[in-house]
Parts: structure tokens; C-alpha cells; sequence
């Protein structure tokens, strides 16, 4: 929980974080070293220097590591975990469900645990899929699209494997998919980024949530557009805070786009731990607004119930997360919100602007 | 924009003839990354350059090693092109560096194959395709450049008014503050988007129709959007090298380099 110097209370949900391994004795080969040092870049280029690790601690922080930078030191009340496999790479995976277990095991009120899935695994997947949610009753599972498996490099959710798998999620409750749509790895073609794919199974699952973590960075125009014609596509920010340190400017400027598109109520604050910390994003996104044109731009400041929903109202909605009375927004919403703003015309904004 | 990126001219090794050199980083700066619509040497891609016997050897590096395989194709392909048609050197040997396609990338530009023999097999997207659509997305961004200070000068309808004979006027214009967005905004104009006709509009839309004043809001939108998230990528990707050059994860330093493993 965040408190404001003013002393309100901000109920906290990482909606996005890892528990790896990229130790030297869990790297399968080369590239299980250059993909966590793309990792490493990214800590280094995003992180305040105060706040930066040292490259052994990056590739292993461990339960308690995790638990002292999300919890103690990070204001995480909720912190939702994405597993990502990388068998190829790794010995034991790099951060697959059962890794990601050993923190939800310590901490179960503090985590979401989710599974994922491949749906070019075919039956086989659909049985493990329904394995694995008999073992840890996730809520939500992750998707790769741009990852190879086998002869394939990559798949698009118009493939027709995918309503399987979509149909069983439904079946299971599994009400969340979490669609990765950022920086991958053995990027070929310009499909590898390509987030048109997610309109038509938005479309055809209605009653699903899709979220589209790092906003489908680097196509987060086209994420945008998407995004804001389809009820339930949610961007998971995980990235896009990130700037906030090094490129300020930048961050407003997609955090404005990503406001005006999809609104105050369909944006899941994320860190991206471990590749960096939430502490030092929590105070500076906290204590951030936007200058007047983009505040224009945007159809809204980033007041503090607009701050509210992102860090933490948003995520409870989906995984349905208890919030504590104090942090919620009370009811009617008060005049300037984001909602009230967004409903203003569109050109009398840009007029403004 | 920045044409001439100090620091990236700076970092350049010495050893070759300084005039040749000047040309040589001339000619890379007009090669783009298609992504970002900002030149190799803005971006700082460049390692290092020599020249023997007429021949140059442009090493580069991007900013991690999962950079995507077929923009580094491009921007490679782009590099040899340039170099090879200054006079005084016959041949340009590009070496990528530290990049999980690095051997198959310098190899296909070597031989002058396309990318699809060299990735055959794994590779779908066809490169013409992806450059045409990148080639839109860059029109986008400078119109909205040109497009915004054109505004904030004289307003909404005569700007739109702005024919392609006037466009060619600004790009000579005294204030820089309209020359060098015009000047970036008519080359692609021109060549990209069939701007012959001295009468056509200058600003249209990306199904080629004039910009009407009272749809200049929705578009210039639509224009921002895209050329946001391009300076938003080219940041991340200014980040992501400065940090592979500054704080290398130990052993990816560049005497632990391996161009791609495993192969």
C-alpha cells in the first residue's frame, strides 16, 4: 500500500512479475545468457543508478529477494505472477509455474499465481492446461504468440488452435488471458510484434478478458487503436512505466495515448519485476501529472482515483482482489474524474489542445 | 531532427583519412532504420569503420541482441548500398555484431541474397512489404511535424492549402523551424507517396485523399499516435545500447563476443 503525503491510502496490485532463474548453472547455453543480459539492458537503461542491482542478483533474486523489493520495500499489496518457460534456454525453465509456485506457496494472500498455454500444443496442451489449473486454480493464463515451438516460429490468434484453447479457459473459469505483445525473442518477421490478431479473438470471446501486456510495445499505436474499440481489451502497462526515470517525456506521451484510447478503467500497472523494482515506479508515477496539453491529450489528468484504478482497482476487478474500504473510490465519483472528462468531445480537446 | 549526430560522429575510430570518413558517415546517415525513421549513425549503430584498398568494413551493433532480424537485414543491405556508391571505394563489407542472426545477416548481404534464401524456411514476411509499410508510418511522423509548426504558423486551413509547389518552397524557407520538418517531410512525399504535380496537396491522408480542415483533428491524431510510438521505440532503443555499451552483463563484453551460438 501507497500513502500519499496527504495521507491517502493506494491499494497496490503488480500485475505483472517473475521469480527467474538465469543463474550460470541453469543456462542451458549462449542464449540463455544473452537473453537475460537483454533483461540486464533493460534494468540498467530504465533504472534509477541509487536503485540498480548487481548482474548475479539480477539473475537470481529468489523468494525472499522477491518478496523484500515487491512487499516490503515496494508498496505491493497484490503481485500477479506471468510464467514464461524458456526451456530451450534453460535447464529448469527461466520462470516457468512451478518456479513462480515456491513465492505463491510463501506468500498465498499476496499472489496470483497464473498458468499459460500454447495452443499450437494441441490436445496435449489442452490436457495440461486442465492439469495444471487442477493444481494451482489460476484465474488467468499467459500466451505467447511470437515464441517458437517446434517447426513453428510463432502463431497469430486467428489461428483456428486458438478457440480450443479459449473455449477451455472458459470452461475452467479461467476468465483472464494475458497475451504477451512486446520485446520478444527471434523476432523475424513483422508479425513477431503484430497486435491486430487480438480484435478478432476479443471478438469472438466476448466474455473474456484479454490483456495485452507491454501494450504491444513497439506497435503500441496499433495497440491503441485496437484497444479502444474492444470493451475487453485491457493494456497491461508493464514497460511503459518504466520510462518514467530515463524518458519522462516519453511516458507521458504514451500514457496519454493509452488514457485516451482506452480510458481510466481498462490500465493494469505493472513493474516488470525483476527487471526492475516497483518502489522507485510506485513514488515517481505517485507523484507524476501531466502538463496541461497533455492532460488535454489524454481527456483527463492522472488524478488520484485515475491513480487508483491503474495501481490497483482495475487488476481487483479482473482477479477479484478484496479491497480494503479506504483504498476505494467512493461512490458517486466526484466531478473531474477521468470518466467524466473522457466524455467530453473529442474535438473541443484537440481544439484545445 | 538531427541529421548529424555529434556524438556519434565523435565516436568514430580514427585511422581512416578523415575526409573519407566524413563521407562515408555522410552516407550512412541517409541509411534509416525503417522502424524508427532515424539514421544508423543518429542512432548510434555504428562500431567502428576502416578502409583498405578502397574497400570499407562498417562494423554495427544494435541494441540488444534479440533486435529484430529483418530490420537489421534492411538497414544492413541499405549500408553496403550507400558506401558502394561513393567513388572512392569499390567495395563495403558490413558486419553486424552481437546479434542471434549475425552470421546469416552478414553472409546474405555479402553474397547479395534476400532475406528470404537466407532465412528460408523460418521467415514469411516479404521485405518489400515491410519497408512499404514502415515508409508510411515515417510519412506519417514528419507530416505531423510539419503539419504542427505549418499550424502554429499560420493556421489550420492555409496550411492544408499547402501544395506540393509550396511545400518545395519551405523546404528553402529561412526559419529552420519549417525548413528541416518540410525538408525531411517532402523527400518521402515526393518519392514515397507520388507528389509530382506541383498543384497536389501536400497534406494527405493515408489513403492518399487532401486533409479537409474539418478533419484535421481526427487525423492529427492519428498521425501523433504514430509518431509517438516511434520516438517512444527509438528511446527505448538509445537506452537499451547505451546500457549494452556502458554496463555489459559480464561475459557479453566485447571480447567475450559470439556472433550467434550454437550453429
Amino acid at each position: 500500500m501507497f500513502v500519499t503525503p496527504q495521507g491517502d491510502k493506494i491499494f497496490v496490485v503488480d500485475g505483472h512479475i517473475h521469480l527467474w532463474d538465469a543463474r550460470p548453472e541453469n543456462r542451458r547455453n549462449r542464449y540463455g545468457l544473452t537473453f537475460i543480459e537483454s533483461f540486464w539492458g533493460s534494468h540498467v537503461g530504465m533504472t534509477p543508478p541509487e536503485q540498480r542491482w548487481d548482474f548475479d542478483r539480477f539473475c537470481h533474486y529468489g523468494v525472499e529477494g522477491a518478496a523484500k523489493d515487491l512487499f516490503e520495500d515496494g508498496y505491493v499489496d497484490v503481485a500477479v505472477m506471468l510464467p514464461t518457460n524458456l526451456h530451450d534456454f534453460y535447464v529448469n525453465g527461466f520462470n516457468t509455474t512451478d518456479q513462480c509456485a515456491a513465492l505463491k506457496d510463501a506468500y498465498p494472500d499476496k499472489v496470483i499465481l497464473n498458468g499459460r498455454c500454447d495452443p499450437r500444443d494441441g490436445g496435449r496442451g489442452l490436457d495440461r492446461l486442465e492439469a495444471d489449473f487442477e493444481t494451482y486454480r489460476f484465474k488467468g493464463v499467459k500466451l505467447y504468440t511470437a515464441e517458437w515451438n517446434g517447426a513453428s516460429k510463432g502463431y497469430t490468434l486467428r489461428d483456428d488452435i486458438v478457440a480450443p484453447y479459449m473455449e477451455k479457459c472458459r470452461e475452467l473459469g479461467i476468465k483472464n488471458i494475458h497475451i504477451h505483445k512486446g520485446p520478444t525473442i527471434h523476432p523475424l518477421n513483422l508479425d513477431a510484434f503484430d497486435v491486430r490478431d487480438v480484435d478478432y479473438v476479443a471478438t469472438a470471446f466476448p466474455d473474456l478478458n484479454f490483456i495485452v501486456d507491454h501494450c504491444g510495445m513497439p506497435r503500441i499505436d496499433d495497440f491503441c487503436w485496437i484497444a479502444g474499440q474492444e470493451p475487453n481489451v485491457y493494456g497491461g502497462l508493464a514497460l511503459i512505466p518504466s520510462f518514467i526515470h530515463a524518458r519522462p517525456k516519453y511516458f507521458a506521451q504514451m500514457m496519454s495515448d493509452l488514457l485516451y484510447f482506452l480510458g481510466p478503467d481498462r490500465l493494469i500497472f505493472g513493474s516488470d519485476y525483476g527487471i526492475t523494482s516497483p518502489k522507485w515506479i510506485v513514488e515517481k508515477l505517485m507523484a507524476y501529472q501531466f502538463p496541461d496539453d497533455l492532460a488535454q491529450e489524454a481527456a483527463t489528468q492522472l488524478t488520484l482515483d485515475v491513480k487508483r484504478k491503474i495501481f490497483g482497482l482495475n487488476a481487483a476487478r479482473l482477479y477479484d482482489i478484496d479491497v480494503p474500504a479506504e483504498c476505494r473510490i467512493p461512490v458517486p465519483a466526484k466531478a473531474g474524474d477521468g470518466e467524466l472528462l473522457l466524455a467530453r468531445r473529442e474535438d473541443e480537446i484537440d481544439a484545445a489542445a | 531532427m538531427r541529421l548529424h549526430e555529434p556524438e556519434a560522429l565523435r565516436a568514430m575510430p580514427q585511422g581512416v583519412a578523415s575526409g573519407l570518413r566524413d563521407r562515408i558517415m555522410e552516407a550512412l546517415d541517409t541509411v534509416m532504420d525503417p522502424e524508427l525513421d532515424e539514421s544508423v549513425a543518429a542512432m548510434g549503430f555504428i562500431e567502428s569503420l576502416s578502409v583498405e584498398d578502397r574497400c570499407a568494413e562498417v562494423v554495427f551493433r544494435l541494441p540488444t541482441f534479440w533486435c529484430s532480424a529483418n530490420f537489421a537485414f534492411l538497414m544492413a543491405t541499405d549500408m553496403r548500398c550507400a558506401i558502394e556508391r561513393l567513388p572512392e571505394i569499390v567495395s563495403a563489407r558490413i558486419k553486424l555484431v552481437d546479434h542471434f542472426a549475425a552470421r546469416r545477416i552478414n553472409r546474405g548481404v555479402a553474397g547479395g541474397f534476400g532475406f528470404a534464401e537466407v532465412f528460408s524456411g523460418e521467415a514469411e514476411t516479404n521485405l518489400a512489404e515491410i519497408r512499404r509499410a514502415f515508409l508510411e508510418r515515417a510519412l506519417m511522423g514528419r507530416q505531423e511535424r510539419l503539419l504542427r509548426a505549418l499550424v502554429a504558423d499560420r493556421g489550420i486551413e492555409t496550411a492544408l492549402a499547402t501544395t506540393m509547389a509550396e511545400l518545395g518552397s519551405l523546404a528553402d524557407a529561412d526559419d529552420p523551424e519549417l525548413r528541416l520538418p518540410a525538408l525531411r517531410y517532402l523527400a518521402l512525399r515526393r518519392h514515397e507517396a507520388g507528389g509530382e504535380d506541383p498543384m497536389a496537396p501536400a497534406f494527405v491522408d493515408a489513403a492518399g485523399a487532401p486533409v479537409r480542415p474539418d478533419g484535421y483533428v481526427p487525423h492529427l491524431r492519428a498521425l501523433r499516435r504514430v509518431r509517438g510510438a516511434a520516438e517512444a521505440n527509438a528511446e527505448m532503443c538509445r537506452l537499451y545500447l547505451e546500457a549494452r555499451i556502458a554496463s555489459p552483463a559480464p561475459g557479453c563484453e566485447p571480447e567475450n563476443r559470439q556472433d550467434e551460438p550454437d550453429e
